[in-house]
């Protein structure tokens, strides 16, 4: 499987072999890396639009609002 | 290796058995399962699930008295030379064919068990370990030291004794030797026939006498209609034995 | 399938009755259980295989539900590359079908091994010559690619889905499901060819061994067609069944109706290219080997497993599921498809136990086989896990999109 296992020999046939395999298992690890990313991503993006919405809804906090309008201008 | 004339060649290492000879004694049997620690089962008389590296197959002529005639095919493995059916199959590297010397050995620490190479082998050579290995306790000091046991759920097989090349050659280094006189590297069934009807040797090497044998009218191979190339040849006068060796559509 | 939907309350059978179901297929699985424990604890002398027949009956279970199972890739096919929308009704279920039956084929495979603990000797020493080594690469990464496909669906679950990260990882997996249906349908190729390849390239086997292209036997296109064509047939066999017993309907009928078209139409392509096969075999590969073609066909596996194989499981329920009216009626619609899945099951069964109860050596003689209760036993628990599993899907997940507007 891997070129440091006792007795492995590249040949042809290794080549065509593994290629494919390695070639299967990227695409899927990169897919999910992906997917995680995004996930994360997307989750981080709907809890700032909820606290933009309830900093928004709820003026009474002029302290937390002017801290989010900072961070949103820098 | 090199000859004794000093030609570098790979050897291609193979047995001759003249059934014209063989008695059916089951020496060579015996002495298979003393040499290479092949265990025996409780019960000996299931032959499905036995173990047995070389087998005794007793074969008439169909005949009726006083017409009738026997034959014994001792059976080892037929150390395939072209496209070994069970090398090709085995998804673990588990069987191995030297290139060096055309045998074909059991890596049984790497044998997962699957038994695909079993499916493949068409002459019964190959034998799962149903069970753990046991010996009566007595029976243990005469375990061979240079052969491991097998462990359950792992196949083994017929090896051409392989253990007694690796130790022959390391005597011929010690001698200063690059090559392997004719009587140095032999099989224990080969060196136990009490009739001497079975030789071994290289077939590569004209100067080796197995070499001389195959070339015989009497040489037949079982089974070559399926082009494995076994290096185990059979020795008969007679036309139904070689007949027998294989199948006719 | 989609996210943005709410999933509508879903109408479910008490508790207690549920768990009443469970416990009788956890009592098959427990058998089973207890019979693999014997074979990984005792050993396979457990088993009734023995130096004749080394693969018996899980090898033919293996090799069925893995054909029976490729539901999953071919609909997943279908649906995410070709957009075939109908599939959507019930392509959740093909999922789910599809990973039991992976899953407990792998699971059967790691006790019919001898040396279950070197089972990844086949990755790290890997002979990629061995068709058996296509399989073992295949099968696993495709089992991993089904449970990447099953998660979003148990993701899609109400409580789940009320965390945000696994709301947002089942609508990001959803959205780039193509991508594994293609990786799926890539692995799937491979392994169902190679399946058929493992007994096709056995050249010293002249009942099994085929010639064909390159590398590949004809067994290994055999397989490939027979388990594309077979898989839809279990995926309407299965949903069609769930829609009794649950009393509801969960797809459209014309969606069934459709799938059993599909498997019937691949069917019959199949049953063609198999006699094609058959005959050049019988005629050309087998006599050049020294068999005659009648020699095959003795003692309990005799003549009339092709005449089943090729004419009452195969001709008969492929031209029964291609004439319109048939498919309409539930009796000719399961019985079709009932008779396409028995003859793959028959198919692979000729393939392994037949293969090896075939002496080859002119000495040997032709032997018979019989699986031990410890086999009968690990198979059915592969049946008993596999209702379990299904049954939990279907009662905590969301498998049929339309069930909601098909039983307002």
């Amino acid at each position: 499987m891997l070129p440091t296992t006792f007795e492995f020999r590249w040949d042809a046939g290794h080549m065509i072999f593994f290629g494919v395999f390695y070639a299967v298992v990227i695409a899927i690890f990169t897919s999910l890396v992906y997917v995680a990313v995004k996930s994360i991503i997307d989750v981080y993006r709907d809890m700032t639009a909820r606290n933009e919405a309830n900093a928004s809804e709820h003026p009474e906090h002029p302290h937390e609002a002017t801290n989010e309008a900072v961070i949103a201008k820098s | 290796m090199k000859t004794e004339s000093g030609d570098q060649r790979i050897a291609r290492y193979g047995m001759t058995i003249d059934v014209d000879k063989c008695t059916g004694c089951g020496t060579c049997a015996v002495v298979c399962h003393m040499e290479n620690n092949v265990p025996f089962t409780v019960d000996e008389s299931d032959k499905s699930r036995n173990m047995a590296w070389m087998r005794i197959y007793k074969v008439d002529n169909g005949l009726d008295y006083p017409h009738v005639r026997v034959v014994y095919f001792p059976r080892p493995c037929m150390q395939c030379d072209h496209h070994t059916p069970c090398v090709s199959v085995c998804p673990a590297s588990a069987t191995n064919y030297d290139g060096l010397t055309g045998i074909v050995d059991q890596i049984n620490t790497r044998c997962i068990g699957c038994r695909y190479c079993m499916a493949a082998c068409p002459y019964m050579v190959r034998c799962f370990n149903w069970w753990d290995p046991v010996w009566p306790k007595d029976m243990e000091k005469h375990l061979n030291p240079d052969v491991a046991p097998r462990m359950r759920g792992v196949v083994e097989k017929c090896t051409f004794c392989s253990h007694r090349y690796l130790k022959a050659k390391d005597k011929a280094h010690n001698e200063g030797r690059d090559y392997l006189r004719e009587d140095e590297y032999v099989p224990a069934c080969v060196e136990a026939c009490p009739v001497g009807a079975m030789r071994f040797g290289d077939l590569n090497n004209p100067e080796h006498a197995v070499a001389q044998l195959i070339q015989s009218p009497r040489a037949f191979r079982l089974l070559e209609n399926l082009h494995t190339e076994p290096k185990v040849y059979y020795l008969s006068s007679y036309e139904w034995v070689r007949k027998l060796a294989d199948n006719f559509a | 399938m989609t996210s943005e939907h709410t999933t509508p309350k879903l109408e479910r059978c008490s508790r207690q009755k549920f768990l009443v179901w469970l416990s009788v297929w956890g009592l098959l699985l427990a058998w089973g259980l207890y019979g693999a424990f014997l074979c990984l604890f005792k050993g396979l002398n457990q088993t009734g295989m023995n130096n004749y027949f080394v693969f018996g009956l899980w090898i033919t279970v293996d090799l069925a539900i893995i054909a029976l199972g490729a539901g999953a890739f071919f609909s997943g096919f279908l649906f995410y590359i070709l957009k075939v929308d109908h599939l959507k009704d019930l392509i959740g279920a093909a999922v789910v079908i599809g990973f039991i039956c992976y899953s407990g084929a792998i699971g059967m495979l790691t006790i019919d091994i001898g040396q279950p603990l070197r089972g990844y000797f086949s990755f790290w020493h890997a002979n990629v010559h061995s068709m058996l080594t296509e399989v073992i690469f295949c099968i696993t990464c495709y089992l991993f690619v089904l449970t990447i496909e099953f998660t979003p669906l148990i993701l899609e679950n109400k409580r789940l889905s009320e965390f945000p990260l696994f709301k947002y990882i089942g609508e990001n997996l959803h959205g780039i499901m193509a991508v594994f249906a293609l990786v799926g349908t890539f692995l799937s190729f491979f392994h169902q060819g190679s399946l058929g390849g493992m007994f096709g390239v056995l050249f010293a086997r002249p009942f099994a061994y085929r010639t064909g292209v390159a590398i590949w036997p004809w067994t290994f296109f055999l397989f490939i067609l027979s388990a594309i064509a077979s898989g839809p047939a279990l995926t309407t066999l299965v949903v069609w069944t769930t829609q009794k017993v649950t009393g509801k309907q969960l797809v459209r009928r014309s969606t069934l109706s459709k799938l059993a078209k599909l498997s019937a139409t691949l069917f019959f392509v199949y049953l063609i290219l198999k006699a094609a096969d058959t005959v050049y075999w019988a005629n050309v590969t087998a006599p050049q080997m020294g068999f005659a073609f009648t020699r095959f066909y003795q003692g309990p596996y005799g003549m009339e497993l092709l005449f089943l194989e090729l004419f009452v499981f195969g001709l008969l329920p492929a031209v029964l599921l291609l004439i319109p009216k048939a498919r309409e009626h539930d009796f000719s619609l399961v019985i079709g498809c009932l008779f396409i899945c028995m003859g793959i099951v028959l198919n692979r069964f000729v393939m392994t136990v037949q293969t090896l109860s075939i002496p080859v050596l002119p000495f040997e003689k032709f032997v018979a086989y019989a699986p031990t209760w410890q086999e009968w036993a690990v198979a059915a628990a592969v049946l008993g896990y596999g209702v379990i599993v299904y049954s939990l899907s279907y009662r905590y997940l969301h498998l049929f999109p339309r069930e909601h507007e098909l039983n307002a």
